[in-house]
């Protein structure tokens, strides 16, 4: 019952599954085929999940050896393991309907579930190599699907960029993982916390790791890739790239830093400087589509992905450097947050967009007439972004900025520059918010849009779901908290500080 | 005693906020059903504030402290304190709100989206009342943004109206420009009296921990955390150089105008400065700042109504005016009773105000001024209660508007004030002279309509006459309301009815505020004369821009975007210069570790 | 000095693969400067030596194989809508 493997082996049957299923939708003419047995697998990998979470808080950490690799289950992979596998769900369920008339249903529920799997496989990870191996299953899945509609030219474009600045990055991954390597002669995380020490081999490590998995973490100026891959890709795949795979990209290169800490190497000063170019050139760049006509709405949501991220890697990088705790549950929650507010995002621009034919801002005007549900959940989405309560968005972003402004009793005013600096972040991105909540109401003539509706009952319900949880999450935060709070005690004990 | 303390805290907190949750599940049931439903919530948690009013006025001399655990994980205690102080804010934001809500049922009638009206309204209240009761300054904030997003939603509650969707934007994103100071200031105050008291985080963030610590906190810390305060109640205030969005907000419907005004909104600014003073008061200087920028807006506010020709916009500014007093009258020494009393006062008038504008406004569709008149015959009731509270905010005696006003002016000049004293009665002649002026141009002459008004149903007029019969008898609680003060050690005056009627009438300075009054109806009187000079037909339109404040603004907002546009050409889509990116981010990277990291 | 050295070299290969992606402007030829900043991890690896080295080279194998696969049949889908292979074409997405 307590098998922490099960989740990924249902994940991993069920992209076999699926794939089977899907072959035989076209054999006998069926559909929904490939799509409910993906979601009943995903649904089954989320319970085990669940009730192994619930397990691992209780009783602390599972580990289990898959031949002699060792892979172990705690508090910080369930946060990571749990949202991949909530919003997994969230988005299979939104895909039956909204992929049903696309070709190659066998591919494209099984690279989702193997996806996933790779992003559950990181948190288990307990050594650099499974780690990164897992880090690519999360990958390529995630390549083949942002070009998964490979008649649309966008995709192709966005594809070539994605894989190309990917493999750019592993590579560079690898080569600072070789030089851990190197150095210690081990690449098991527990030897390493502790052994290290300041040598200019690990300095470059730190380096080289940093810059390989931060291109999947969307770090500035590693991001270019990402707001054409998120923009193109379907909208339920923009959904998981931009919820969970940047933040499993930044997990992967939290799980890295952490063994460095001790050493003297200042990661987490690194990370508290490139979190407030990443927030500030997310923004602005986000801001600036609006000033040109055609504003492409998912690109926005694209970008305001990389300052949302900016935001995370200020939390954690406050905690790392200072060890200021509430940084940690900061950065922590608003992954957690993010992935729900920003899956609901695009979810819904995916219906808005599929409903009219346009991806433009401006061609939606009064669109909030017709399709009343979807774009008021749109705007739940959108506010909860720009972090105002009470929605989920508040309650991290709050907490981040918290432990960005703590540091003012560590390096004195320094603290305070950070703070202002990612607050007037968050005041610039209402610039960009809420025009387009004013755009989506405003009246209009057009025939198409007085035509739009609400998408099918099934996409709504997916769309609820993840509403519920982003105002659930600002109302009540203890929910995600309790599963932050624990992982943060690792982080805090990893830590030493 | 009917109920228990703690039961009525929690109901004034859950009222409002389960009515707005259930108000769209019962929108299902019908349109007036659902109406109903909001008016009744909303006069449900009025009568508890009011019920808990006496519980703290009346021989208590310790707060009502009740604690819920709202996220343990985090320690996040959502703490509840209840002193005098938030017990009038409260109930000035249900009693006034309640009344507010009766009065939409006529005045909102067979608008489109009154779901989302009743619901934001409530949740406005409910995040009013939240505001004022919670003890940690942290949930204060949650609050205080909550207030944020309902103003928001609510001034653009038109969104066919490209310029209502506009103002709405422009009140968060100015609102929020303090908020970044607000917060700021919260966090270095936590952090320093953290360090310094050797507390747990949460318990650094409590207001009533902090002012009873308040001797052991560095003053470099209370230095920044009391400026920082300050920047976040001129945002949500709007005292100069941040009021630009509360005239824009009048693009709101008038029932918003009057709770934004009145009840909640902009209050807050003043509640918190109010309940942080014990902290600051001691800061050099911080006391001087809250009289600047309370004596500039209130002056400058002034002049700008007595040129506006919109009657909402004028109120607006009028409104301004007055916070800049309620601010102004905090900085003087035992300034906290005298700019309650106003805010009081004024929350009182100032509703009574915008409710006779909105059935002026209501009756004859237009907001111009100089396209009304005359409306005396026709609108008997709106015009005498219109005329009351146009007194007592000219500060008339024996409405309410005088006698705080007059303590703030006494105040000024026992403490020796005498030159800010100067322009505080400056601003008093300018206030009278605007009030005679709304009341001619709306009421008085000649019709300059071609429309036919009529009177205000029961469900507007009754709201209207208690805050009429409010606005001639609120000024008699002064005595429970010092006292109060006094058993809570929030200010050392205790006074009655009659010492504080004495005491109003023993100084000469109720003499030069009567004064005051009378020579801004003079000016009124000679406005033409002035008007026809060229200096003052210049002065007039720099006035009526706004003195150039959102043009300013605008100019930023220009080059922010123009910035923005030419920052969009870096990213130039080629693969080559992503990948050049990534070489860049590894000489980033390289040069950082080598100035921090010892490389 | 003399593993080092093997070291730098690693990472001048890796540097050199770079350099060929930043500077080359044809599909095929970033993936060959791809594949060639691997195989300076791979080296490095080596250089290291021991059991886990030869794991993590044989799965880099691996998986460099499988991304070259995927990049390529991206490739080919560019090449039937554009009819060339060069970064030049990817340039409709900007900004």
């Amino acid at each position: 019952m307590f098998n922490p493997f099960f989740p990924l082996v249902f994940l991993f049957s069920g992209s076999f599954l699926a794939y089977a299923m899907g072959r035989a939708e076209k054999i006998y003419q069926k559909k929904y085929l490939a799509a409910t047995t993906a979601l009943l697998f995903f649904s089954i990998a989320l319970i085990l999940q669940i009730i192994l979470a619930v397990h691992i808080w209780d009783n602390g950490s599972l580990s289990f050896y898959i031949g002699d690799t060792l892979l172990r289950m705690d508090a910080l992979s369930i946060i990571l393991s749990l949202i991949a596998l909530s919003l997994g769900t969230v988005v299979c369920l939104y895909s039956v309907i909204y992929m049903e008339h696309d070709q190659g249903q066998e591919y494209y529920y099984p690279l989702l579930l193997l996806m996933v799997a790779g992003i559950v496989g990181i948190g288990l990870a307990t050594d650099f190599l499974v780690m990164y191996l897992f880090f690519e299953l999360m990958s390529i899945p995630s390549y083949a699907l942002v070009v998964f509609r490979r008649h649309e030219w966008m995709a192709i474009e966005a594809g070539m960029k994605y894989i190309v600045m990917g493999a750019v990055g592993s590579a560079f991954a690898f080569f600072g993982i070789s030089l851990v390597y190197f150095q210690t002669g081990t690449l098991q995380f527990n030897n390493l916390v502790g052994m290290l020490s300041t040598t200019p081999i690990l300095q470059a490590a730190l380096l080289f790791l940093i810059i390989g998995f931060g291109v999947k973490a969307a770090i500035v100026p590693l991001h270019t890739w990402l707001p054409d891959a998120h923009s193109a890709a379907p909208s339920g795949i923009s959904a998981m790239l931009s919820g969970i795979v940047i933040g499993a990209g930044f997990f992967t290169l939290l799980r890295s830093l952490l063994v460095f800490t001790g050493t003297g190497l200042a990661a987490g000063e690194l990370l508290i400087i490139m979190s407030l170019i990443t927030m500030s050139v997310g923004n602005l760049m986000a801001y600036s589509q609006l000033s040109h006509k055609q504003a492409d709405l998912k690109r926005i949501l694209a970008y305001s992905s990389v300052a949302q991220m900016g935001y995370i890697l200020l939390g954690v990088g406050v905690g790392l450097a200072y060890g200021i705790r509430v940084g940690y549950e900061g950065g922590l929650f608003h992954i957690m947050t993010h992935a729900f507010m920003k899956g609901l995002a695009f979810l819904c621009a995916g219906a808005i967009i599929h409903q009219l034919g346009t991806r433009y801002v401006d061609e939606m005007e009064g669109i909030g007439l017709s399709m009343k549900v979807t774009v008021f959940a749109f705007a739940l989405s959108l506010l909860a972004l720009a972090g105002v309560p009470p929605l989920s968005g508040f309650m991290s972003e709050w907490m981040v900025f918290s432990g960005g402004i703590m540091t003012y009793g560590v390096i004195g005013l320094w603290g305070i520059a950070i703070a202002v600096i990612a607050l007037l972040n968050a005041l610039l991105s209402l610039g960009y918010y809420l025009p387009i909540i004013k755009t989506m109401y405003l009246p209009t003539e057009r025939k198409g849009i007085l035509k739009a509706r609400d998408p099918s009952a099934v996409m709504l319900l997916a769309i609820g779901i993840l509403a519920g949880l982003t105002i659930i999450l600002g109302v009540w935060p203890e929910l995600g908290l309790k599963a932050v709070k624990p992982a943060v005690d690792i982080l805090v004990s990893l830590g030493g500080v | 005693m009917l109920f228990e303390n703690e039961l009525l805290v929690w109901l004034c907190l859950v009222f409002p906020f389960v009515g707005t949750t259930l108000v769209p599940l019962i929108a299902r049931l019908g349109q007036s059903v659902r109406t109903a439903f909001a008016v009744i919530i909303g006069f449900l948690t009025a009568g508890s504030v009011l019920l808990l009013l006496p519980e703290v006025w009346v021989g208590r001399t310790q707060g009502l402290a009740y604690t819920f655990n709202w996220a343990p994980s985090i320690g996040l205690v959502f703490s509840v304190y209840i002193d005098p102080l938030s017990v009038m804010m409260a109930a000035i934001a249900g009693g006034i709100g309640s009344l507010v809500l009766l009065y939409s049922v006529k005045y909102m009638a067979g608008q489109d989206g009154l779901t989302r009206y009743y619901a934001l309204v409530l949740l406005f209240i409910g995040s009013m009342i939240g505001l004022v009761f919670v003890d940690n300054l942290l949930v204060l904030y949650f609050f205080w943004e909550a207030v944020g997003l309902c103003s928001y939603a609510l001034i653009g509650f038109y969104t066919k109206d490209l310029k209502a969707a506009k103002a709405g934007i422009k009140a968060l994103v100015t609102t929020r420009v303090g908020d970044i100071g607000f917060l700021i200031g919260i966090f270095v105050l936590g952090s320093g009296a953290m360090t310094a008291l050797g507390t747990d985080f949460w318990q650094s963030l409590s207001i009533h921990y902090l002012i009873q610590n308040v001797s052991a906190i560095p003053t470099e810390t209370l230095t920044i955390a009391g400026f920082c305060f300050l920047l976040g109640a001129m945002g949500k205030s709007a005292q100069v150089p941040l009021h630009v969005w509360l005239p824009d907000a009048m693009e709101a419907p008038t029932t918003i105008s009057a709770l934004i005004h009145a009840a909640t909104m902009v209050n807050a600014g003043v509640y918190l400065l109010a309940r942080s003073l014990p902290l600051f008061s001691r800061v050099t200087g911080w006391m001087t700042a809250l009289m600047v920028v309370g004596g500039i807006t209130a002056f400058l506010a002034a002049t700008m109504a007595l040129v506006e020709h919109d009657l909402k916009r004028m109120l607006a500014y009028s409104t301004i005016s007055q916070l800049g007093y309620m601010i102004f009258g905090l900085g003087l020494i035992s300034g906290f009773t005298v700019a309650t009393f106003h805010l009081m006062s004024h929350a009182i008038f100032k509703a009574l105000l915008f409710l006779g504008a909105g059935a002026v406004i209501h009756s004859i569709e237009t907001r111009n001024m100089y396209q009304m008149g005359g409306l005396k015959k026709e609108m008997k009731l709106t015009y005498i209660v219109m005329l009351i509270g146009g007194l007592s905010l000219a500060g008339l005696i024996p409405f309410s508007g005088f006698w705080s006003k007059d303590m703030i002016l006494a105040t000024t000049w026992e403490t020796k004030n005498y030159i800010p004293f100067l322009f505080m009665i400056i601003t008093a002649i300018l206030t009278a002279a605007y009030t005679i002026r709304m009341v001619n141009l709306v009421f008085w002459g000649e019709s300059r309509r071609n429309t036919i008004a009529h009177e205000a149903p029961w469900q507007m007029a009754a709201p209207l006459i208690l805050l009429a019969i409010g606005t001639v008898v609120s000024w008699m609680g002064i005595g429970f309301l010092t006292r109060a003060y006094t058993s809570f050690n929030l200010s050392g005056h205790g006074l009655t009815l009659s010492s504080f009627i004495n005491e109003t009438f023993q100084t000469p300075v109720v003499w030069i505020s009567l004064g005051a009054f009378i020579i801004g109806i003079g000016l009124f009187m000679i406005r033409k004369r002035y008007a026809a000079n060229t200096v003052g037909d210049r002065t007039v339109i720099v006035a009526r821009q706004g003195y150039g404040f959102d043009t300013f603004y605008g100019w930023i907002i220009q080059c922010l975007r123009g910035f923005a546009t030419r920052f969009r050409k870096t990213h130039t889509g080629d693969l080559n210069y992503n990948i050049a990116g990534m070489a860049l981010g590894f000489l980033i990277l390289l040069i950082i570790l080598f100035f921090i990291g010892g490389l | 000095m003399g593993v080092e050295l093997y070291l730098m070299f690693a990472g001048a290969i890796l540097f050199l693969g770079l350099y060929c992606v930043l500077t080359k402007k044809s599909i095929i030829k970033s993936a060959i400067g791809i594949s060639i900043m691997v195989k300076g991890g791979s080296l490095s690896f080596l250089v290291a030596g021991g059991a886990t080295a030869q794991v993590a080279v044989v799965l880099i194998i691996v998986i460099d194989a499988i991304v070259a696969a995927v990049l390529l049949s991206m490739a080919v889908n560019v090449y039937k809508h554009t009819g060339s292979l060069d970064f030049e074409a990817l340039k409709r997405l900007w900004g």
